[in-house]
């Protein structure tokens, strides 16, 4: 079961094959459960949100329509979740470290760079990615978590594909910045 | 913040170079969901799995039993208010039996009283047997008050047409020879009965005998040895014979009008010369005589 497409899981868990749907779970549960932890900060939130996508999923089950791949779907509803989250309650970037600080970036008042100098280098990744705008975030983690390619993200938040290259540029620069030492990225080499 | 080139976003969209090494490396070790909250999802899955699927066409065919219901409920609801409206029709425009049968004639005879014009034959006046007896059921229910409206109008196009059969037989009533009369006080009119259609605003087609009197009023001329008194009012039973004309007298004088009991008493003398008045009877010859003597003006011999 393992070996077969998310299409041939989503048909078989349609027609009542509650393991398809298990192993389907299995596949996609990090990335979906990483990306709403990266989009909202709140645990609690995050995992009741979490929960309410997998529920649709298996609502809309029988509505899939295999034109597009399974992630995309998949990632496109926990958009949409996150949409509805952000709207019903105010919107507040805070992010809790491993060590139990936190950042926040609501205030404004501490940079991306200021913010990475003082955590390790995990938590300055994160704080870099939670300093960025709205859009730009949503696309690098599309990108980087989800595992999305550019026309699927673009599929997903209704951008164009131009539009969604010009947001991982500015967001990657940004993130660039954000890290310890920058001058020794060697991107390219 | 240095940009980044074409170059540099391409090697990280295809998951390459340090940049995107080292952000790989930070965000693989993501926290994962909870071991109860996976359990909730999949006994959520398993729940909704085991329940049986509706069939594709259950849907649609709700949607259309839906529709239907909602088309036949709105026909009964508008059928019920026509019905309702039409009963309310049908009671109005529904014409009594007796009352066709009566006023069928149309016919406003006008008696007069001038005493200069010849004697006319008597009048042929046309009888009830020449008018076809019209039959309305009227026990109809309400939702035929449509097929009710179109007998009436059919039998109004009946009774027209009856009209106009008649109609031409009617001016051999009128002396073609008698002119105008200027003095209209030289005539006493009297409207026995009549009738005529009107149609109602809502197009139904029925009877209003309040304005019988506005219809077309043909002179008769006048019977020999009847007064105009001896026509009754609308109000007033007729009377065939001297019995009857009696009674009537008592009625007059019941009424008060003692000069028009006195005037029909002296024209029933003078029909009948051998009439010998009850004892009873208020009236007797002396009051005529009485009352026929003129007055004296004081002072004049």
């Amino acid at each position: 079961m393992n070996d077969a497409s998310d299409h041939e899981l989503m048909a078989r868990y349609a027609n009542g094959d509650a393991d398809a749907f298990e192993c389907l779970y299995h596949r996609h549960k990090g990335r979906l459960y990483g990306f709403l932890r990266q989009r909202i900060f709140d645990p609690q939130a995050a995992d009741d949100v979490y929960q309410e996508v997998w529920a649709k999923v298996i609502r809309a089950r029988r509505q899939y329509e295999p034109d597009a791949p399974f992630a995309s779907w998949l990632f496109q509803i926990a958009r949409n979740a996150c949409i509805d989250h952000m709207r019903h309650g105010e919107r507040r970037v805070t992010l809790v470290t491993d060590t139990g600080d936190s950042i926040d970036n609501a205030s404004g008042a501490t940079t991306p760079h200021e913010s990475a100098s003082a955590l390790d280098t995990k938590a300055a990744i994160d704080a870099a990615i939670a300093s960025l705008p709205d859009e730009q975030r949503e696309a690098f983690l599309l990108h980087q978590v989800a595992g999305l390619s550019l026309p699927d993200i673009a599929r997903v938040t209704g951008a164009k594909r131009e539009t969604v290259k010009s947001r991982l540029r500015y967001a990657l620069s940004r993130l660039r910045a954000a890290l310890p030492n920058p001058h020794q990225q060697d991107v390219g080499t | 913040m240095s940009d980044l080139s074409d170059r540099e976003l391409q090697m990280f969209l295809d998951n390459r170079g340090d940049l995107a090494e080292q952000l790989s490396a930070n965000l693989s070790d993501a926290p994962q969901p909870s071991a109860a909250l996976d359990r909730a999802i999949l006994a959520d899955a398993r729940a909704e799995a085991d329940r049986p699927a509706r069939p594709r066409w259950w849907l649609p065919a709700s949607v259309a039993a839906t529709v239907v219901l909602a088309v036949g409920i709105s026909h009964q609801v508008q059928r019920a208010g026509t019905s309702a409206v039409q009963s309310v029709a049908e009671t109005d425009i529904v014409p009594d039996t007796t009352r066709l049968e009566t006023a069928a004639p149309n016919t406003v005879s006008t008696v007069t009283s001038d005493r200069a014009a010849p004697p006319a034959p008597p009048v042929p006046r046309p009888s009830m047997a020449d008018i076809p007896k019209i039959e309305v059921d009227t026990e109809r229910r309400p939702e035929r008050a449509l097929g009710a409206k179109n007998e009436v109008q059919a039998l109004a196009r009946q009774v027209t047409e009856e009209r106009e059969r008649i109609a031409p037989s009617l001016p051999k009533l009128q002396a073609p020879e008698t002119p105008p009369q200027e003095d209209s006080q030289s005539m006493e009119t009297i409207t026995v009965t009549g009738s005529r259609l009107a149609e109602h605003n809502t197009g139904l087609v029925f009877y209003d005998e309040n304005t019988a009197a506005d219809s077309a009023r043909v002179p008769v001329e006048p019977v020999p040895g009847l007064a105009s008194s001896m026509f009754p009012k609308a109000s007033e039973p007729p009377f065939p014979d001297t019995e009857s004309a009696l009674t009537r007298i008592r009625f007059l004088i019941a009424q008060g009008r003692d000069e028009d009991a006195r005037t029909l008493l002296r024209e029933l003398f003078a029909h009948d010369g051998d009439l010998e008045l009850p004892e009873d009877f208020p009236l007797s010859l002396s009051d005529l005589e009485t009352a026929e003597a003129p007055e004296r003006e004081p002072g004049t011999p």
